[in-house]
């Protein structure tokens, strides 16, 4: 149920020796106790200035280590991800890899005629669908758009993607979370799903997302949602996207311990709040492209620091964020391909334990519902790659092996109808031989199964409906977000 | 005699105090500061723009530039007032509500100091109407605006929305950028220009004031 990694752990993959995460453990240490990070909230002040930080001045508000130690000891080192209707679905622990997909961005890359434009309701209801079906995303992460384009006000269209989702999709949803006020609204509604405030902290079938700014701000925004989320302990994935060379030292280390030091000190300032809250470590640790001075989702170096952070993350025995699905080109092509196998084999290979981002295209502006099923397939053929191989009596199959003696042949054996289902089956990528495109079977080209599947899924698939009285419930709640703004409750059309 | 296109030179190969010596040398031996800028030290600008462009330079090699530029106009800039030559142009530059993100807003600045505008950088978290009040305070002639999150990104229309009812559009052309925004979104939102990146952004600041 869970996911397609639950035996993996590949553990002696590694971009840092103990030596190297401690050097840039203490690195971070030093930076909290002797740089200071900015926090501009007055409760976030006085909590780490009651725990022994010198908030005197918050633009430097100094966080010695033992603080910061002590909140490491009660960050839960596994969070349980739950379905809409409270069953256990995602198990964020230990070197486990699991991927979540996006429904919104800005622009879609429409799958029916492969061109760009603005990305709708009706486009984020398909997502939310596309999410639902695929196997290998389990989980959804919304950037709040549904409606923006369509004239929305911009906080109204972060709730309207969140319902969109609600309705959906029953797998594990996530938020950008527009502003604080979003944030409460959301966990009203899916306490209301869940039967209660303590019911949805017990089985969060919803988890929150900050950001802090690099380097070492907390800006307001983030850290009062942070306090509510930690206040409800519900599960917050905090993220930071320094850039070495802009936002960070040019040099990698240096990058890393930047980063670390914001997490550590969003993570000390929750624990303040609530013991035991959890938090995701969310490290998306980047180089800034010096041609074109942008944050390049598939470069190289984004594998290597997102993989040393995992390996931060699993030093300290935290979940952590990874990143996967995501590329800087515009069309599905080489490089969209390229890039997001390379970015699956790094996740899953340093087990990062969350993997975001996936079906974004050039630098997060657009999403792609064909780069979700494309990805959903490079997913489970890295997991068919990265399997731990088993060695033992029926697999080294001795007997058979004498039965079927030279020159044999396996083919008709029971063995082999017994076992040769553990061969990982494409569905997209082509393996017909011969030249005959269109003709039944197999020989259409990659590009044409991905589309197909793509939009038959869109078309066919019908998630389980939210129960009849608990839909109009939250209808009636979202009703209320419209006349707030004091706007009619209809979604506006094309 | 002096060479003056030394002064090209050391603009585009980022030596601030080579191109700050060559130009207290050309003012000493009284070269028109007007013709220091527009023959020599545009030019280089241009010449590291284009370079940028044709992706010869990387984006650290340009700052440099920028800032050898910006060294250089120091002992003219003095000049150039006291003849009531006007600066290029004043820009006011920020970042919207909400948005704490400021490297991109930073790196068009440099640019366009660099280019030869005159900066006022309101900083990050910039409420709508402090963006108008700020073009109103420094006469500005552009106001450009960033955002980075499409959370944000809305924030803009609002600023667009303000400017036309206080009247500003007709003296302040608005440049808006930002990774998320799209050319498509500056139209939408009836923004005057937009910057895919902060080199530019300097071209079409130029081109929103020569069109003036």
């Amino acid at each position: 149920m869970e996911n397609n990694f639950q035996e993996l752990s590949l553990s002696q993959f590694r971009f840092l020796d103990e030596q190297q995460l401690t050097r840039i453990h203490e690195a971070s240490l030093h930076i909290l106790s002797r740089v200071g990070v900015t926090v501009d909230s007055a409760e976030a002040l006085e909590l780490l200035d009651g725990a022994g930080a010198d908030a005197s001045n918050p633009k430097r508000v100094l966080i010695p280590a033992d603080m910061v130690e002590k909140a490491l000891e009660t960050a839960p080192s596994t969070v349980v991800l739950h379905k809409r209707d409270g069953t256990p679905f995602v198990r964020l622990t230990g070197n486990r890899c699991t991927f979540g997909g996006t429904p919104d961005q800005p622009d879609i890359l429409d799958p029916r005629d492969g061109k760009r434009r603005p990305c709708r309701i009706a486009d984020v209801v398909d997502n939310a669908r596309l999410i639902d079906a695929l196997p290998n995303l389990t989980w959804s992460f919304t950037s709040e758009w549904a409606g923006y384009p369509q004239g929305l006000p911009a906080v109204l269209a972060g709730k309207v993607s969140f319902m969109i989702q609600l309705e959906n999709s029953e797998k594990p949803l996530g938020s950008s979370i527009a502003n604080v006020q979003n944030l409460k609204d959301q966990i009203e509604v899916c306490s209301l799903i869940a039967g209660g405030t303590e019911e949805l902290r017990r089985r969060p079938f919803f988890f929150g997302s900050v950001e802090p700014i690099t380097p070492l701000v907390h800006g307001r925004d983030a850290l009062e949602k942070s306090l509510i989320l930690a206040e409800h302990s519900l599960p917050n994935v905090v993220y930071v996207m320094p850039m070495a060379g802009a936002t960070a030292p040019a040099t990698f280390a240096g990058t890393l311990a930047v980063a670390n030091a914001e997490l550590l000190s969003h993570l000390t300032l929750m624990q303040l709040k609530r013991e035991g809250a959890p938090m995701i470590y969310g490290a998306m640790p980047n180089i800034i492209d010096m041609r074109t001075t942008i944050f390049p989702y598939g470069s190289p170096e984004l594998n290597l620091l997102v993989g040393a952070a995992t390996e931060l993350a699993h030093h300290y025995n935290l979940p952590m964020l990874g990143t996967a699905g995501c590329t800087d080109a515009k069309v599905m092509g080489v490089q969209t391909g390229l890039e997001v196998m390379a970015q699956c084999m790094t996740s899953v290979l340093s087990g990062a334990n969350m993997v975001h981002d996936v079906g974004l295209m050039d630098h997060a502006t657009m999403i792609s519902p064909e780069l979700m099923v494309l990805t959903d397939e490079i997913i489970g053929m890295t997991g068919a790659m990265l399997r731990r191989l088993e060695v033992d009596d029926e697999s080294l199959a001795l007997d058979l092996i004498e039965k079927v003696g030279p020159g044999g042949s396996y083919l008709a054996e029971d063995h082999t109808l017994n076992h040769f289902r553990s061969f990982w089956v494409p569905e997209i990528l082509d393996r017909s031989m011969g030249t005959k495109p269109g003709a039944a079977g197999s020989a259409l080209h990659s590009e044409d199964r991905l589309r197909e599947k793509t939009l038959k899924i869109i078309e066919s698939h019908t998630p389980k409906p939210l129960e009849e009285g608990l839909l109009s419930e939250i209808k009636k709640m979202e009703k209320s977000w419209f006349e707030r703004l004091g706007l009619d409750h209809v979604y506006p059309e094309e | 005699m002096l060479e003056l296109s030394k002064l090209r030179d050391a603009i585009i190969h980022g030596d601030d105090k080579g191109a700050l010596e060559i130009t207290q040398q050309a003012l000493k031996e009284e070269v028109d500061p007007v013709e220091l800028i527009n023959e020599w030290m545009i030019p280089a600008m241009d010449e590291v723009g284009r370079r940028f462009e044709a992706q010869e330079l990387f984006f650290p090699e340009m700052l440099i530039a920028a800032r050898a530029m910006k060294l250089a106009l120091e002992p003219i800039r003095p000049l150039l007032a006291a003849s009531g030559v006007e600066p290029t142009a004043r820009v006011v530059i920020g970042t919207v509500k909400g948005d704490l993100h400021d490297i991109g807003k930073n790196m068009v600045g440099h640019m366009l100091e660099g280019a030869g505008f005159e900066v006022h950088d309101i900083g990050i978290d910039v409420p709508a109407d402090k963006f108008i009040d700020a073009v109103k305070t420094h006469d500005a002639q552009i106001m450009a605006i960033s955002a980075l999150l499409t959370t944000t990104m809305p924030e803009m229309q609002k600023i667009l929305e303000l400017a036309d009812q206080s009247g500003i559009r007709h003296t302040t052309k608005i440049l808006v950028g930002g990774a998320p925004i799209t050319q498509a979104f500056a139209d939408e939102i009836g923004a005057d220009g937009f910057g895919e990146n902060a080199g530019a952004a300097v071209s079409v600041a130029r081109n929103l004031i020569s069109d003036n």
